[in-house]
Parts: C-alpha cells; sequence; structure tokens
C-alpha cells in the first residue's frame, strides 16, 4: 500500500476538526482512503429530513484523479441510478486536483438541492421528473421517508 | 492522526489571524502543501511544477480554471520560489512569536486592565497553547474593535491588538525581549534591539528602530546576529510549535527534490530551533536567477503508442534507467521520469544531479507498486516476520533514504540462502538433463535467452534498490531453501550461479504471468 499522501491527512484532519454543516466524513479504521459519508438532504428540497449515506473512496492517484463517490442508501433522483452512482460533472470530465473531498460533497449535496432532469442517469425517473414534477417530488419525498429516516 | 502537518489554521489562534491567508496563498492547490519549484501557467495560476506535470501530463487544462494548458506553457516564478521559501523558513518562528506575544499579553493586561478579563472555565479552548502561562483557565477576549475586524478567527481567542493600542506597548518589544531584564525597569525605558542587539530608548526603537534594522536585515547588510533570545525561551515551546518543527522534517519526503537541490530549502528541517538561518539572502539569491543557465537539455514526451517493447527498453537504457517490467510499466517509468526531469531541469533554480533523480525514481516506483498477492510467500510478509528492521528501512525508503548497505546487512542471510538454493538447482538441472540426454544443454538454453536473462539479472542486481519486480519468486526460492539445505552442491562460478537464479526468476514471473 502505497504511504498515504500529506495531503489526504491535511484534507481528513480538516474533515474531522472543521466538518461542513449537514455533511460528515469519515474514515476508516481499516483503510484511511475509504470514508463513510452522510450527508443531510438540504432543506426545501424533497430530501429534506433525510440523511443519505454514501461511500467515498480515494483511489490512489488521488487528487490527479476525481474520488469515487456512490449513494448506499436509495434515492430517488433524475442523476443518481439504482446502484448509487452519481452523474456529477467534477466526479466525472471536470474534477480538478484543485478541488477536495469537502468540495465535492458540498457538489453532491447542491445536486440533491437541485436534480437536473435533462442530463439523466436514471432515465425512469428523469423521464418521470419531466412529465410530472410533483408527483417525481412527492415520490422522492416518500422514498426519502421510507430508506433515509433514522428508525 | 498525525499531527505533524502544518495548515493554515494555525493561525487562527495567534494574535494575527490574517496570516492564515497568506498561508493559505502561498500553496499549491495540487498538494495543499508549500509551493515547491512554484509555476505559472498563461492564465495567471501558480503550482507546483511536479504537481502541475504530472496533472498535465493527464489533462490538459488547468486545475483551476480548466483553461487549456500545456507542459510548455508553464513558466517558473522565481520570486513565488524564494517568497515560499523566505516565509517557511520563518514561518515557525513566526508562529511562536505570535503565540508567545499573546500569553505575555495575558499576563500583562491581567495587570493593566482588569476590566477586559473574562474568566472561562473551558481550558481546551486554548488548545494548550497556554500552558506555560500559570493563569491557563484565563482568557482575554478581545476589545470590540479588534474581535469585529478579524470575523474569521474563532471569537473566543484574545485578540490584544497592542499594534494599534498604545496600552500594550510592549507588542514588538516583548516579542523579542522576554528575557532582557531591561523590560523590567520601565522608567529605564531602554530596550534591546533584537536584532542588532543595540539598546536604543524604547520610543526610538519602537518607532523607528526596528523598521530600519529589519529592514537592513532582508537586504543582507547586517552582520549576523548573536544568539538571539527566542531561543532562550525554547522552553516555553508550545504544542503547535513542536508540530511545526517535526512537519518539516516529515515534509522531506516530498520536498527532498528540493532540500538536496538547495541549501537554503533545507531550512528548519535541520534543527527545531525557530531561528531562520542567517546567511541566505533570499533577495539575492531572487536578484541572480536567471533561466539561462541550464545544462541538461529537456527530455522530450514519449509517443509510446508508436513504440514497440524493444524501442521502449532503448529509451529507458539510453537513459541509464532499468527496463525490466510490462510494457505499462515502462511507459510509466519513463513519463515520471520525464516529469522530474524536466521539473528539476526547466523550473528549479537549483536542480539536482541525475543520480539523485534516478533514487526519486525508484523510491515511486515503490511507492506505487501494486499489493502483491496476499498469500503469505510474498517479500513483504516474509521479511515483516520478526523482522524490525524491515519497518524502518521500508519507510526510509519511501522517505527517498534508503540506505543500501544496512538493508544488505539485514538480508545476508537470506541473500546467501537465496545463493545455495539456486546453486543447487543448477547442480540439479544439470544432472537433469545429463541423466535425460536431452542433447539440450542447460548453459545453451540459456544462450539462446540471453537478452532476458541480461535484463533479468539487472533485476537481480536491483533486488537491494527497488522492490522486488517478482517478490514471490524470490520468497518461493528461500522456502525451498529450508527444505534442502542439508543437500551437498557443487561449486560453481558466480557468473553461472546468478544466471541460473535469474532464470529461476523469469520461470516464476512467467508462471505469475
Amino acid at each position: 500500500m502505497a504511504s498515504l499522501p500529506k495531503r489526504i491527512i491535511k484534507e481528513t484532519e480538516r474533515l474531522v476538526s472543521d466538518p461542513v454543516p449537514g455533511i460528515t466524513a469519515e474514515p476508516h479504521d481499516d483503510n484511511l482512503r475509504y470514508f463513510e459519508v452522510t450527508i443531510e438532504g438540504p432543506a426545501g428540497s424533497p430530501y429534506e429530513n433525510g440523511i443519505f449515506q454514501l461511500e467515498l473512496y480515494l483511489p490512489d492517484d488521488y487528487p490527479m484523479e476525481a474520488p469515487k463517490v456512490r449513494f448506499l442508501t436509495k434515492i430517488y433522483h433524475p442523476n443518481i441510478d439504482r446502484l448509487g452512482r452519481i452523474c456529477l460533472d467534477v466526479l466525472k470530465t471536470n474534477w480538478s486536483p484543485a478541488l477536495q473531498i469537502r468540495t465535492v460533497l458540498l457538489s453532491i449535496q447542491a445536486l440533491l438541492a437541485s436534480p437536473n432532469p435533462n442530463d439523466p442517469l436514471a432515465n425512469d425517473v428523469a423521464e418521470d421528473w419531466i412529465k410530472n414534477e410533483e408527483g417525481a417530488k412527492n415520490k422522492a419525498r416518500e422514498w426519502t421517508q421510507l430508506y433515509a429516516t433514522k428508525k | 492522526m498525525e499531527r505533524s502537518i502544518t495548515d493554515s489554521t494555525d493561525f487562527l489562534k495567534t494574535r494575527i489571524p490574517h496570516l492564515a491567508q497568506l498561508d493559505t496563498l502561498l500553496r499549491c492547490h495540487i498538494c495543499k502543501d508549500f509551493l515547491k519549484i512554484p509555476v505559472l501557467t498563461p492564465c495567471g495560476h501558480t503550482f507546483c511544477s511536479l504537481c502541475i506535470r504530472e496533472y498535465i501530463n493527464n489533462s490538459a487544462k488547468c486545475p483551476l480554471c480548466l483553461t487549456e494548458l500545456r507542459e510548455s506553457m508553464l513558466r517558473s516564478e522565481f520570486l513565488v520560489n524564494e517568497i515560499t521559501e523566505c516565509y517557511t523558513n520563518l514561518r515557525p518562528s513566526l508562529l511562536e512569536c505570535l503565540q508567545k506575544v499573546k500569553e505575555k499579553n495575558v499576563v500583562t493586561e491581567l495587570v493593566n486592565d482588569s476590566s477586559l478579563i473574562e474568566i472561562d472555565s473551558d481550558p481546551d479552548i486554548e488548545m494548550g497553547e497556554s500552558q506555560t502561562v500559570s493563569n491557563d483557565d484565563i482568557q482575554i477576549v478581545g476589545s470590540h474593535e479588534a474581535s469585529n475586524k478579524f470575523p474569521s478567527s474563532p471569537k473566543k481567542i484574545s485578540k490584544p491588538n497592542g499594534a494599534v493600542n498604545k496600552k500594550s506597548r510592549s507588542t514588538v518589544e516583548s516579542m523579542f525581549s522576554k528575557t532582557s531584564k531591561t523590560v523590567k525597569s520601565p522608567t529605564q525605558q531602554l530596550a534591546q534591539c533584537p536584532i542588532c542587539q543595540e539598546f536604543f530608548p524604547l520610543r526610538v526603537l519602537e518607532r523607528s528602530h526596528l523598521d530600519e534594522c529589519l529592514n537592513l536585515q532582508s537586504l543582507g547588510k547586517l552582520p549576523k546576529r548573536s544568539k538571539p533570545t527566542i531561543i532562550k525561551s525554547k522552553s516555553t515551546l508550545s504544542s503547535s510549535m513542536k508540530k511545526v518543527s517535526n512537519s518539516t522534517t516529515d515534509t522531506r519526503f516530498q520536498s527532498s527534490n528540493r532540500s538536496k537541490s538547495s541549501s537554503s530549502s533545507s531550512h528548519s528541517s535541520n534543527s527545531p530551533s525557530p531561528q531562520p538561518k542567517d546567511d541566505i539572502s533570499y533577495v539575492s539569491k531572487y536578484l541572480s536567477s536567471s533561466s539561462n543557465t541550464q545544462k541538461e537539455e529537456r527530455l522530450p514526451k514519449l509517443d509510446h503508442t508508436t513504440l514497440s517493447m524493444t524501442q521502449l527498453r532503448q529509451k529507458l537504457a539510453n537513459l541509464g534507467l532499468p527496463s525490466a517490467g510490462s510494457r505499462k510499466n515502462l511507459i510509466d517509468r519513463y513519463s515520471h521520469y520525464e516529469i522530474i526531469w524536466n521539473s528539476n531541469f526547466c523550473d528549479s533554480l537549483s536542480p539536482i544531479d541525475v543520480s539523485d533523480l534516478k533514487r526519486q525514481l525508484a523510491s515511486w516506483e515503490a511507492s506505487h507498486a501494486p499489493i502483491t498477492g496476499t498469500g503469505r510467500n510474498t517479500i513483504g510478509d516474509l521479511m515483516k516476520r520478526g523482522d524490525k528492521g524491515y519497518q524502518k528501512l521500508m519507510s526510509n525508503f519511501r522517505n527517498d533514504k534508503f540506505e543500501r548497505r544496512s538493508w544488505i546487512e539485514l538480508y545476508s542471510k537470506e541473500f546467501k540462502k537465496l545463493i545455495k538454493e539456486a546453486k543447487k538447482t543448477y547442480t540439479k538441472a544439470n544432472k537433469r538433463s545429463d541423466s535425460n540426454n536431452e542433447g539440450v544443454d542447460i548453459s545453451t538454453k540459456a544462450n539462446g535467452r540471453e537478452p532476458e536473462i541480461l535484463r533479468d539479472e539487472k533485476v537481480i542486481t536491483e533486488v537491494t534498490s527497488t522492490q522486488l519486480d517478482n517478490p514471490t519468486a524470490v520468497a518461493e526460492l528461500d522456502i525451498k531453501c529450508e527444505d534442502e539445505s542439508n543437500t551437498e552442491h557443487h561449486a560453481t562460478s558466480d557468473d553461472e550461479l546468478s544466471r541460473d537464479l535469474s532464470q529461476h526468476m523469469t520461470k516464476n514471473s512467467k508462471q505469475d504471468n
């Protein structure tokens, strides 16, 4: 295992000591490149009051390569598919090493606040979203209730 | 979690929290560390030469604004280089001074003005900084203007803004003359200048002399000052100070490039002393900097799609690099070498030697080696077994301070075993081929495979310097050897031996592939 770059240690320290409101990210004990992340659904969105679990992995080439992020909690969102994969530019083509874990997670939170059905990953959801936005939002709310709230 | 990493937030707890911004600005946005050999992009952004070159290698755009960017567009920034070096050099003492002043002012203001004092029951907030102060539960809430001025700082942190405030005249002076006796007799009003060690009336010192003195010093016109007073009060080093000095030694891995290249950049890594070396003049270094002093040509990019394996090997061999490994290994090796080469010879003011570059390449490869097999026969496991020295050596290796000699000493037993085993298989193979009358003598076989073998011999010689290309092979050798170590073997020449060992390794590596 390649030794942990200083940058990752720094970022982790920052994340723990000065967390972003509504987002937690904790490195796994066995693998400091693997983070367990939770994101609160943004207020005013259908995901409000939900707490979504994600996993984040920093590949060996990080920060030259984007971190790999995936939703673990089921979510009804046009840009997130059934496997939890996320369609977000900063995770793909627009990744830049000047970004960091913090900014990526904030972008994901922003994506929850403003879904983009015109650039879909989950086609059925996106279709639903375009045809009947209110209905889709209700369904998203329902799913949030079902899967993303603590029992 | 390691506490040895410097961060701009270190300054938030000092009396000038705005320094955190300066600290951030002097850092590379890719590695988040202080800029090392900064280069400027046409879009006006600055990164470490190595960081940005490595990134451009994959995608040709600026990490900050995503505009198009090619390697040829990068320009060295000598000024930023000197600024950063100067700053990183000053940083530990700056931090210490700012913290100490705060502590001191806590005490002074206690005496002067008790109306500003608030008792705080939470000692954690001070992060142990005030351990040296007897009353560490007492904090001062900065006067009103101060807390408005620095909104970025935590509210609880005391900011006796002495610079503006006449009341705390001890500002500059107390930074340095904590141990100076003159402070104790305020009526006398004579204070020692921390730079030239002369005594002046306090007012003169504060108003004009310090400025002049600092200016002169920065221009290198002043004689070295004798042991500064700050050092005497080392015992009051706050915890975060220690953190800083640790981290500077820690940074050496990444900055080894530079710490070797220029004596100036090895700055505070040598001693925990907060005092920068006096004999470095960043100004004159900057003035004499020029990009025309390059001795070495820039290394061209490789068009690896059109090159055959043999051509690739040829290229690497021409550069004196090892040419073992898969195609991908070769390409990666070349492109990383190209990056560090160009960064060193095109951007750096004081390039380091080619042999150092090669060592860097070796440690880079070691740290990027894929995790090999989970079986218990990997060389890593073999060596970890009961070997205390291994971990240390390995970490040194990653830190680019690998010691070939101690490695050889540590594993001399293993190496001897390997040679023994190789001897044995060689004689066995000879016997077999004799008895079977296959007609193909092992040595002719070896001759037929000459180029490959030569290459693999290289691998063996590199066993000590890079991580083994094929650890399992050697581990296997070792294990077999334990079983059959009692059998006799014929004496063979060293040459034949190493050939045989390499054969064994090729065989094993083929199996693995």
